[in-house]
């Protein structure tokens, strides 16, 4: 029987989201996870990333299982499925208001682009838990890493963990070289028995004319090592309450920012 | 303690899953994996214990831990410790961090003799004549172990949240007695301010005795502490 990501969530664990989370702010964090506020609204990004992500993981599945493309409106009714889901929220949308045509746009640049040479997937939103050493002492630590890999293919010798985003501009080569999440993804291939895999970036960048940038990476022993040492960092820093604000211009897309006091 | 979690925790260990090394005085010294340990917890104490690392040191050549034992509502304390493993010239340090991990065993393993656990073994494993030395040694041959450390580890506090056996127990412990998970977690959320993930170790433990005591009993619920 497989585990379901739901299932691996029920214990104890830490995902990659949250430790990004808490490196933005951990007054965010504290509201967020320990204090399980409500938020005040749903950001708009946060509604249109999760809905071409959807629309991304429909095609890959339909290719997985026919061996070819499906035709676009897979994606679109997927992508309109999810939205669908959030506006039924009680929670506001934030900025929501053309979330369709930025939506359509960025899947007609998607599709336009991988229909005619699909690839051979491997998994789809594939879940993982892996238990997480403490690079210094070794100790396993209590929170286990749970997530899933958006994307795995098979090209030719080995495998490839693709991480699709969308977002408002291009990633610099420091955020592409820098990102945890692809140090993260690099261990759980290994643990998930994928051996040495390559790592691809999918930028969707929500542009004046969208544009999709592909971005094949790797990662080094190091990295990993200090992706496990930020993840013992954050940990540790939670258990001590360190929870103080980071008072910026991601404020105001804070959707807790009323309770925060940063209004 | 009950007197069954005693008969659980006194059990002697498995004959199959006793080891055997070489002390330094030439004598056979019988020892069992600390696994074992952790399992005949996990049983005795239906998971719900935890240790605390409460000090580590490096003397000479030597690390130092002593670490702190809770269940059932004791504490017992067990030092441990191990020499740091070197290389070929004498100087390399090969991996602290198993090293640590040895000395940390041994802790645990003390503290847990007295629980009771392991009490057979105790005249021999115990006192190696070398000292603070009694875990066994390395299974990776050390030339195949991982790159060094250059420097030790900071002593850290102790971790205060709560333990993913805790996590575990609360929730089975609900399942068990057909509780609303969500009424549960509403209830925690409202009686300690934060979402049960982030419950200390003695808050987990009161949520816990609470259920438990809340189990039903000849027909009735206990303190009805808990509704679902």
């Amino acid at each position: 029987m497989t585990t379901t990501l739901a299932e691996m969530r029920d214990g104890l664990h830490v995902s990659v989201s949250q430790v990004k989370c808490f490196l933005r702010c951990p007054r965010q964090y504290q509201m967020r996870y320990v204090l399980g506020a409500e938020p005040e609204f749903i950001p708009a990004s946060l509604v249109l990333g999760s809905a071409v992500h959807e629309g991304l993981a429909a095609f890959y599945r339909s290719v997985m299982a026919t061996g070819d493309s499906p035709e676009q409106d897979v994606c679109r009714a997927a992508f309109y499925g999810t939205l669908v889901g959030f506006r039924k929220n009680k929670l506001p949308i934030k900025d929501g208001e053309d979330m369709e045509a930025q939506g359509e746009a960025l899947l007609k640049v998607f599709y336009e682009t991988v229909y005619q040479d699909p690839p051979n997937v491997v998994g789809v939103e594939v879940p993982f838990t892996i238990e997480l050493p403490d690079p210094v002492t070794g100790e396993i630590l209590e929170e286990a890493l749970v997530g899933a890999l958006d994307l795995v293919v098979r090209e030719e010798e080995k495998h490839v963990v693709e991480e699709h985003k969308t977002a408002a501009k291009k990633w610099s080569k420091d955020q592409i070289k820098n990102d945890g999440q692809l140090s993260a993804y690099k261990l759980v291939a290994r643990k998930l028995g994928l051996g040495e895999v390559g790592l691809r970036l999918r930028v969707l960048t929500k542009t004046k004319k969208p544009k999709m940038i592909v971005e094949n990476t790797d990662r080094t022993d190091r990295d990993e090592r200090e992706f496990l040492e930020t993840v013992v960092g954050v940990l540790r820093a939670i258990d001590a309450h360190v929870f103080f604000p980071i008072r910026n211009g991601m404020c105001g897309g804070c959707a807790f920012q009323r309770r925060c006091g940063s209004t | 303690m009950k007197k069954e979690i005693i008969q659980i925790l006194k059990r002697p260990f498995a004959q199959e899953l006793i080891k055997h090394r070489q002390g330094h005085n030439g004598k056979q010294l019988d020892y069992v994996a600390v696994q074992h340990y952790v399992d005949r917890l996990n049983e005795g104490f239906d998971h719900d214990w935890s240790f605390e690392l409460t000090r580590r040191e490096v003397i000479g050549d030597q690390i130092l831990v002593e670490v702190k034992l809770t269940a059932a509502g004791l504490i017992k304390t067990g030092i441990g410790g191990t020499a740091i493993t070197r290389g070929a010239d004498n100087k390399t340090v090969l991996s602290l961090a198993d090293d640590i991990k040895m000395a940390e065993a041994d802790a645990l393993k003390r503290a847990c003799r007295l629980l009771g656990i392991g009490g057979e073994l105790y005249a021999t494993e115990q006192d190696d004549d070398a000292g603070i030395i009694s875990s066994p040694p390395p299974s990776v041959p050390a030339q195949h172990r991982a790159a060094p450390h250059s420097l030790p580890p900071s002593p850290l506090p102790p971790r205060e949240r709560l333990t993913s056996a805790q996590l575990k127990g609360i929730k089975d412990r609900a399942k068990a007695q057909n509780l609303d998970p969500a009424e549960v977690r509403k209830q925690i959320k409202t009686v300690y301010g934060v979402e049960m993930e982030y419950l200390t170790k003695r808050q987990a433990s009161d949520v816990i005795t609470g259920l438990d005591a809340n189990k039903p009993t000849n027909g009735k619920n206990g303190q009805q502490a808990w509704a679902g």
